[in-house]
């Protein structure tokens, strides 16, 4: 029987075994991985386990704001408290068995032909880059809950692709997406996408024009 | 949602550019060089089909990407759909070298699945009642039966559409929404809805004063700003104007 070996702050982790292993998976909509199995690089959200001899159920390596939070996981009945309440404090202490590499979510897992359907969409831009996290501002575009609302979040730098890393900046803009992924098989599966904007730059004309826009304003102000 | 609520099995997003292009210019290999895509994406990048002067048509893993003479399109099925907004920008505001835009269409396309005939023609029946169509209506209707889908003598509505002109939001253009009967997922009750957020440009908006290139310039501007602005809000009125049409 392996424990669980999750260690990483960034994950929510807990130990559920027997049979309500899977209506927590189920509860939660988080990825589970079957610890005996797992390679550390394979990881598949949403993977489905029969028999677990241990569950790693992990949310999502974005520290979330509260509400995008409770939107992915929200507690089950079964549980009856919070996820916070569930993070076993010493497991974070445990030398793990394997790491954990990229999960949330893994594109190259993603099948071609699957669609999408978004549950929730922030626009956010970067306001403090540190060696391992980003600060962020986001506001809520659609979503119950989310619409509107503007909120703060701090997301590990890991989470930038490969290919956005050169657009990381402070006041770079982002769009960040929580989405259900149907297969061809039917099933469901929850992941979240970060992508960075890939605006045009401003052409000459577009800051003579801004320039000129402000002449006028300022030749417009009159002091009393 | 109720049991005979549909199922969406699939949604795409669309940027459609009409006007004149050169589709070469679209070439992966030329928008890595003027910086809209990158390497990696290029060179992952799968055709569809190439003809030279006349068609680039390609796949990234998030968007497919087609060009010909006299249209661009734009289509992603993966969120955020921004993104198919912001690379159409790219490409016209910075790879091509003389593009006009003389419409802009942000459409989404949503695919959906009944779990029985009967609710497929009640969703059907509501939108354009056999009644309304006099005696042979009536005969359609009692076509309307699972028996019939079974032996693929199905009668009932095949399409209809509906179109709100002049928004308030734009020069010109109108909201169209189509409706059809579709084979979805493999399945027979599925049906495919369709937004076209249509945009044009207005003889009462160009400048006072004509231009050489008889307002080209101004007028793809204005299409490009409209896209830039409102792609994030038409989307989310397709996803509402829809999710009302299904969920009634």
């Amino acid at each position: 029987m392996t424990n669980l070996v999750a260690y990483s702050p960034e994950y929510w982790t807990f130990d559920q075994r027997g049979e309500n292993a899977a209506d927590v998976v189920d509860a939660w909509s988080l990825a589970a991985i079957n610890a005996q199995g797992a390679t550390g690089s394979t990881l598949a959200l949403g993977t489905w386990i029969t028999e677990p001899s241990a569950l790693l159920i992990y949310e999502t390596q974005f520290r979330l704001p509260k509400r995008a939070a409770n939107l992915i996981s929200q507690a089950p009945d079964a549980l009856g408290s919070s996820p916070d309440r569930h993070v076993n404090d010493a497991l974070l202490n445990v030398e793990p068995d394997f790491l954990l590499r990229r999960t949330v979510p893994p594109p190259v897992a993603r099948p071609k032909g699957n669609t999408d359907a978004v549950i929730a969409e922030w626009q956010g831009y970067v306001t403090r880059i540190s060696d391992q996290t980003i600060e962020a501002r986001l506001a809520g575009l659609t979503g119950e809950g989310v619409a509107g609302e503007a909120e703060e979040a701090t997301i590990p730098r890991s989470e930038v692709t490969k290919a956005d890393q050169s657009l990381l900046a402070v006041g770079a803009l982002f769009r960040l997406c929580i989405s259900y992924e149907k297969t061809p098989a039917g099933e469901r599966r929850r992941y979240s996408t970060l992508v960075f904007r890939r605006l045009p730059a401003y052409r000459q004309q577009d800051l003579d024009d801004a320039h000129e826009r402000t002449r006028a304003r300022v030749d417009g102000l009159r002091l009393d | 949602m109720t049991a005979d609520s549909p199922v969406l099995e699939s949604s795409k997003t669309e940027v459609v550019l009409v006007g004149r292009f050169a589709p070469d210019e679209v070439h992966p290999t030329k928008l890595v060089e003027t910086n809209t895509l990158t390497e990696v994406e290029a060179k992952l990048a799968t055709f569809n089909g190439l003809l030279k002067g006349q068609l680039v048509d390609f796949a990234l893993d998030w968007a497919t990407v087609q060009a010909v003479t006299q249209r661009l399109v734009f289509t992603s099925s993966q969120a955020p759909y921004v993104r198919i907004a912001d690379l159409a920008l790219r490409v016209v505001r910075e790879a091509l070298k003389a593009p006009a835009v003389t419409m802009l269409g942000i459409n989404r396309e949503f695919q959906f699945r009944f779990a029985s005939s009967d609710a497929r023609d009640a969703f059907g029946t509501r939108l354009a009642p056999p009644e309304a169509w006099g005696d042979w209506g009536k005969e359609v209707r009692t076509e309307l039966t699972p028996a019939t889908m079974e032996a693929n003598r199905h009668g009932g509505l095949i399409s209809i559409q509906m179109r709100q002109a002049i928004p308030d939001d734009r020069e010109a253009g109108w909201i169209d929404l189509t409706v059809a009967s579709a084979v979805v997922a493999g399945s027979k009750l599925g049906v495919l809805i369709r937004a076209n957020d249509h945009y044009q440009c207005s003889d009462s908006a160009d400048p006072p004063t004509l231009s050489k290139d008889g307002h080209e310039a101004s007028r793809t501007e204005r299409l490009l700003e409209a896209l830039l602005t409102r792609f994030d809000k038409s989307v989310h009125r397709s996803d509402a104007i829809v999710n009302g049409l299904v969920k009634q």
